[in-house]
């Protein structure tokens, strides 16, 4: 999980400095900065905040990203793909997005179910998908603005195993199974983008 | 794009987040899997009957463990007592099974076997261990062994029978189970009147009902609130001469030349036996919980303490205690250990089951500068006794026996395996 953790913040540094290398003139190589909200059925408004790093050929932009993802009180880090589609040829355009990867569980000490009864919790990942719809306002020097809206999909789990102490139980001695935790949160997912 | 696709672009979008509402559904399963036990009823009469030692049977679910001259006595939790001759450490055998239903304790003196039978004591005859004699059964010496379900009182559970079952629901239901009076599992919603035992998340439940204490002529039990005096100067004809009333809770004794420790959840507690047949309260022992195995020699208390128990501690160590003033023990060094269980001490060998870490062997002539001598990995050892150059081991895996005779060259010398 620290490596985990490590490898995605030095990518994204790379990414960005890769990225501010690049000449102006010949320039594929895009990074994005995206922050946002997330609104869903939790009552809180929770934020999100993702940095990729991409080609652009064409329409198209092709991005590698990782984010921090704070809903539904389960801290994590999405990692994923992203593909974004610019409609028509204008410098101001709409744009369509997918994305998917997987998500990184990364909790809080006070996000963790805690059992007196239990081995410390154990973290799981799992599916992580976005896609919706934005709008893209250029700037200059290449860079640009945009806003989006779209669904959000992100599911991880968290698993506890009881203590297994049962010198003389009654009835007969069972050692028990993990308990397994899985949340599948489901949010609207609104974003500013920030290309450079 | 003109001014009015852009906006009817963006009012597409808007619309179209709007109908997702009824799509930004949370939700949370929890899954487990869980073992219930369905008993199986004998009559008093046909326990009884079947007490009586036959073949060998293997050993899956070790309890206590007894060692009398060369035979270990080796308990399988509530079914009864393995009878293992150890005339040759190195080549153990599994001679023969002594069927006691319901056993979880036992202890030897002479020839006679002293086990629980569920709410019995009975006193066995092992001159031959291959033919054991019934000598004695003392009723409800042990009241409180009980199961939490209007079970038929006028029967035995003689047997369980395992049912295995996943279990996958939402995460805000009431989760528990609770077992009406045949021992089925049923959800909180359909719970009738009979129920009631909880068997909640698979956590299953703890706490011995009896324990065992060999003090000179004298067996001391311990059930959930009080402990029996039994005097056992006719080992053949024990007779319970005394009931004390304990906290509620209590789980452990140990003895300790004229004091027993007695564990439970509000402490461990120190009673003085100067009158063997009535105990009495002489202090308290707070340096051990009662999931905390604690031995003694005329100076010392050495105390393991780990996390993982029923007791929810968050330390992994031993504890030296100074008991010289047994009413004011005082706590002297802590050793870090990885996940310690039980410990035996000889001369000044002590020997700890380290959980998954295997037995550490050390040195103690020092107190307060404990060396260690040799550490066997690769098995999760909980228990041991080590006497006359011969430590035996009980781990998940099996009964283990090393040779400690060479303190330069100490061996495992032999393995017993537990088919679990």
């Amino acid at each position: 999980m620290k490596y985990i953790k490590i490898l995605t913040i030095t990518s994204l540094f790379w990414t960005v400095a890769v990225g501010q290398q690049e000449p102006t003139a010949a320039r594929k190589f895009i990074v994005t900065l995206q922050a946002g909200i997330l609104e869903g059925q939790t009552e809180k408004t929770t934020a999100q905040l993702q940095l990729l790093g991409g080609i652009k050929m064409n329409a198209w932009l092709l991005s590698l990203g990782a984010g921090l993802d704070y809903y539904g009180q389960k801290r994590s880090i999405p990692l994923f793909l992203d593909v974004k589609s610019f409609i028509g040829k204008r410098k101001n355009a709409p744009f369509l997005y997918a994305a998917a990867g997987y998500n990184v569980s990364w909790l809080r000490d006070s996000e963790k179910m805690i059992g007196w009864w239990a081995a410390p919790t154990k973290e799981k990942g799992g599916l992580f998908y976005d896609a919706g719809a934005g709008y893209k306002f250029s700037l200059k020097n290449r860079m640009a603005l945009g806003f989006s809206a779209g669904y959000s999909y992100k599911e991880q789990s968290e698993i506890m195993t009881p203590n297994s102490n049962c010198d003389f139980c009654i009835p007969p001695q069972a050692p028990p199974g993990p308990e397994t935790y899985k949340y599948q949160l489901r949010r609207i997912s609104l974003k500013l983008h920030y290309w450079f | 794009m003109r001014m009015q696709q852009k906006y009817l672009f963006i009012s597409g979008v808007l619309i179209f987040i709007s109908l997702l509402q009824s799509c930004l559904k949370d939700t949370c399963t929890h899954s487990y899997s869980y073992t219930w036990f369905e008993p199986v009823y004998k009559t008093p009469a046909q326990v009884r009957q079947s007490i009586k030692s036959g073949i060998a049977a293997e050993v899956k679910v070790p309890g206590k463990l007894f060692i009398k001259g060369h035979y270990i006595f080796l308990n399988e939790i509530n079914k009864g007592v393995h009878i293992i001759d150890n005339t040759n450490p190195a080549a153990p055998v599994n001679k023969g099974f002594i069927n006691i239903p319901g056993n979880i304790d036992i202890a030897v003196k002479g020839n006679i076997l002293y086990a629980d039978l569920f709410t019995d004591l009975v006193a066995i005859d092992v001159t031959d261990p291959l033919n054991t004699v019934t000598k004695k059964i003392i009723g409800n010496v042990f009241p409180s062994r009980y199961y939490g379900f209007s079970a038929d009182t006028t029967k035995i559970i003689a047997d369980w029978i395992r049912h295995d079952t996943s279990i996958v629901a939402d995460c805000n239901r009431n989760n528990q189970l609770f077992f009406n009076d045949i021992g089925v599992a049923v959800p909180t919603a359909q719970l009738n009147n009979n129920a009631l035992f909880s068997g909640g998340s698979p956590v299953g439940i703890a706490g011995s009902m009896a324990r065992f204490a060999l003090v000179n002529d004298y067996l001391y039990t311990v059930g959930n609130a009080e402990m029996k005096s039994i005097n056992i100067s006719a080992p053949q004809d024990p007779v319970v001469v005394n009931t004390t009333t304990l906290s509620w809770g209590v789980e452990t004794i140990y003895p300790f030349k004229d004091k027993l420790f007695i564990g439970s959840n509000a402490g461990m507690f120190i009673y003085n036996i100067t009158n063997a047949a009535s105990p009495f309260q002489t202090g308290t022992f707070s340096h051990a919980r009662v999931c905390d195995p604690v031995i003694a020699d005329d100076k010392y208390a050495y105390v393991t303490l780990r996390d993982g128990s029923t007791c929810a501690g968050f330390l992994n160590e031993l504890d030296v205690v100074d008991i010289n003033n047994i009413s004011a023990p005082v706590l002297l060094k802590k050793y870090d250990m990885t996940n310690p269980h039980g410990l035996s001490k000889n001369g000044n060998l002590l020997f700890i089951c380290d959980g998954k870490d295997g037995l550490r062997i050390l040195d103690a002539a020092d107190v307060n500068d404990i060396k260690p001598i040799k550490h066997f990995t690769g098995f999760d050892a909980y228990d041991v006794i080590a006497y006359g150059g011969l430590a035996t081991v009980i781990a998940k895996d099996g009964l283990y026996q090393f040779d400690y005779s060479n303190l330069s060259d100490i061996q495992q010398i032999s393995k017993i395996s537990i088919n679990n």
